[in-house]
């Protein structure tokens, strides 16, 4: 398999003497939905730094694309940022400029697309993201809810080959994350892109994500399918997180002795429903 | 302070080019200082507010409320203008005797006192009649077609975002604070006050270095570079806005001394 990112053996540590990675190591590939779990602190957001080169490795290697980067090669770390999108996840940090419609407009233009260019994408990415009727709004005026998508919209605007977003729902509620959860899965469709996102919220990780990371403190402890990762109870107990909700249901029906016909596990509540009507 | 923002965001004459609203603005403060009829001064006025009251809708109140801030400053400022010293009372409308001095006000300083009111209060209601209708990001992109410095305008642009961070997260500290009994009597106040202070600039930079960070990440290399919405000029706008230039125009020449 082609990798786009492959970091390999990163360690950084913070000013303070803090550290952040230690060592880690990790492959991602193309077409893919991916979630990182792990605690605060864990190290989530450096890493997310360290692959788009705004954090440069001290130790170990970053490959984009089979090439190592050169952080003194500006065009490779040019080329770097615009394919590797990362939303932050306080969208206040993101957005500096008072006009929406300027702020979305910030990445294409730092590629130096034509402008007819840039309004055509502004527009297509702010309708995909539901924002185009913002588009003369006062950034300060929107909702913490509308600030995220529009976020989001600035860096879909780029064009990456991976977005990332850190902690994409925290902090919204539950109508407003599942509409960040669909867009994210229509982005992927669409664009083909793949898309890692980090979340405290385990359900929303094993509903979602083909592959998982699961990290803790500064590491990568275990990766794979979600419904094998999760299962893992040292895995759980070691990285502070619980069985998703989903998943004990099924396992407690087959410990009980309870058999399904059907092939795949379920992953969201109504699959978990079909699963359960269809028991025997 | 910052209901006024949301004012001008709202306002209805908003959909068309800034530039023909900051054209119009100039070239009516431009006839407004250079004419001394004080029917021309009048008009300018009641043009600007009847645009901001009935075409902008903004609310009368707001309208009144801002227009009492030079108001009053300019009748104070007038006032110095108005009252003369003189050793003789000769020709002063009314007076008040100071030592071997008279205070007082003649015919020809109370004209010169109200031409100024006047031209100052239609000049400001230009100004107004264009901060009014225009949103600061389209008052820095007037500001770009009239090229200036893109480090200026770069700046502009990201203080005015950071005034909205900052008292945000003063009101988040204030409100924390007073929660937890932070100012309940004089001394705990300033202490709290001085705690807020300290912490708020400690916050900006930490603010100041994540909003870099997210710029690097988008590809930023020095400069802002951004594009704004298209705005569309109305022919119909400028129009109104010509005849009206030119009606002052025509009404100062008609109506006396042009200086």
């Amino acid at each position: 398999m082609r990798y786009i990112i492959e970091a390999a053996g990163i360690d950084f540590a913070y000013m303070d003497g803090t550290k952040a990675l230690k060592s880690l190591s990790m492959k991602i590939a193309g077409n893919q939905k991916y979630a990182i779990v792990g605690n605060n602190g864990a190290g989530k957001t450096t890493l997310f730094l360290h692959f788009n080169g705004v954090h440069q490795a001290r130790q170990g290697e970053l490959w984009y694309h089979g090439e190592k980067i050169d952080y003194k090669n500006s065009k490779q770390l040019k080329n770097l940022r615009k394919n590797i999108g990362v939303v932050f996840q306080n969208p206040d940090d993101q957005l500096f400029s008072a006009s929406v419609y300027q702020d979305v407009s910030f990445g294409p233009g730092n590629l130096g697309w034509p402008e007819p260019v840039i309004r055509k994408k502004i527009e297509e990415v702010m309708r995909q993201t539901d924002t185009w009727e913002l588009r003369d709004k006062a950034t300060h005026f929107l909702s913490y809810g509308q600030k995220k998508r529009v976020s989001i919209a600035g860096v879909l605007a780029m064009e990456p080959e991976i977005i990332i977003l850190d902690e994409p729902t925290a902090g919204l509620d539950p109508v407003c994350s599942g509409q960040i959860m669909t867009l994210l899965n229509e982005v992927q469709k669409k664009t083909g892109a793949t898309i890692i996102f980090s979340t405290h919220n385990i359900d929303e990780a094993y509903a979602w994500a083909d592959y998982v990371f699961v990290m803790h403190d500064g590491q990568i402890i275990e990766q794979g399918r979600p419904e094998d990762v999760f299962r893992k109870e040292d895995v759980l107990a070691k990285a502070n997180l619980v069985k998703p909700w989903i998943l004990e249901v099924c396992d407690h029906l087959a410990m009980s002795g309870k058999k399904n016909t059907q092939k795949s596990l379920p992953k969201t509540r109504e699959e978990l429903m079909a699963y359960l009507a269809d028991i025997s | 302070m910052f209901y006024i923002d949301q004012f001008v965001y709202t306002n209805k004459m908003r959909n068309s080019h800034p530039g023909e609203r900051l054209a119009f603005a100039l070239a009516t403060m431009f006839i407004s200082v250079t004419v001394n009829q004080p029917v021309v001064h009048l008009t300018v006025v009641a043009i600007m507010v009847g645009f901001l009251a009935f075409r902008a809708k903004i609310p009368g109140y707001v309208i009144l409320k801002l227009f009492s801030v030079p108001v009053t400053s300019l009748l104070v400022g007038v006032m110095t203008i108005a009252v003369q010293i003189n050793r003789f009372e000769t020709g002063m409308l009314f007076s008040m005797n100071v030592g071997s001095y008279y205070l007082g006000v003649t015919k020809a300083s109370a004209a010169v006192a109200v031409v100024t009111l006047l031209k100052s209060l239609s000049a400001v209601s230009c100004l107004y009649f264009f901060v009014l209708t225009t949103p600061m990001i389209e008052v820095i992109y007037t500001l770009k077609l009239l090229r200036a410095p893109a480090v200026f305008l770069d700046l502009m642009m990201l203080v005015y975002r950071f005034i909205f961070i900052f008292v945000e997260t003063a009101f988040q500290i204030y409100t924390s604070q007073s929660s937890r009994w932070g100012y309940l009597g004089f001394r705990r106040s300033i202490h709290s006050f001085g705690l807020l202070f300290a912490n708020l600039w400690a916050k900006s930079f930490i603010k100041s270095q994540a909003i870099f960070t997210s710029l690097l990440s988008r590809g930023y290399e020095g400069e802002l570079n951004v594009v704004t919405p298209a705005y569309n000029w109305s022919s119909s706008n400028l129009l109104l806005f010509g005849f009206i230039d030119l009606g002052l125009i025509l009404m100062a020449l008609y109506s006396g001394v042009v200086m």
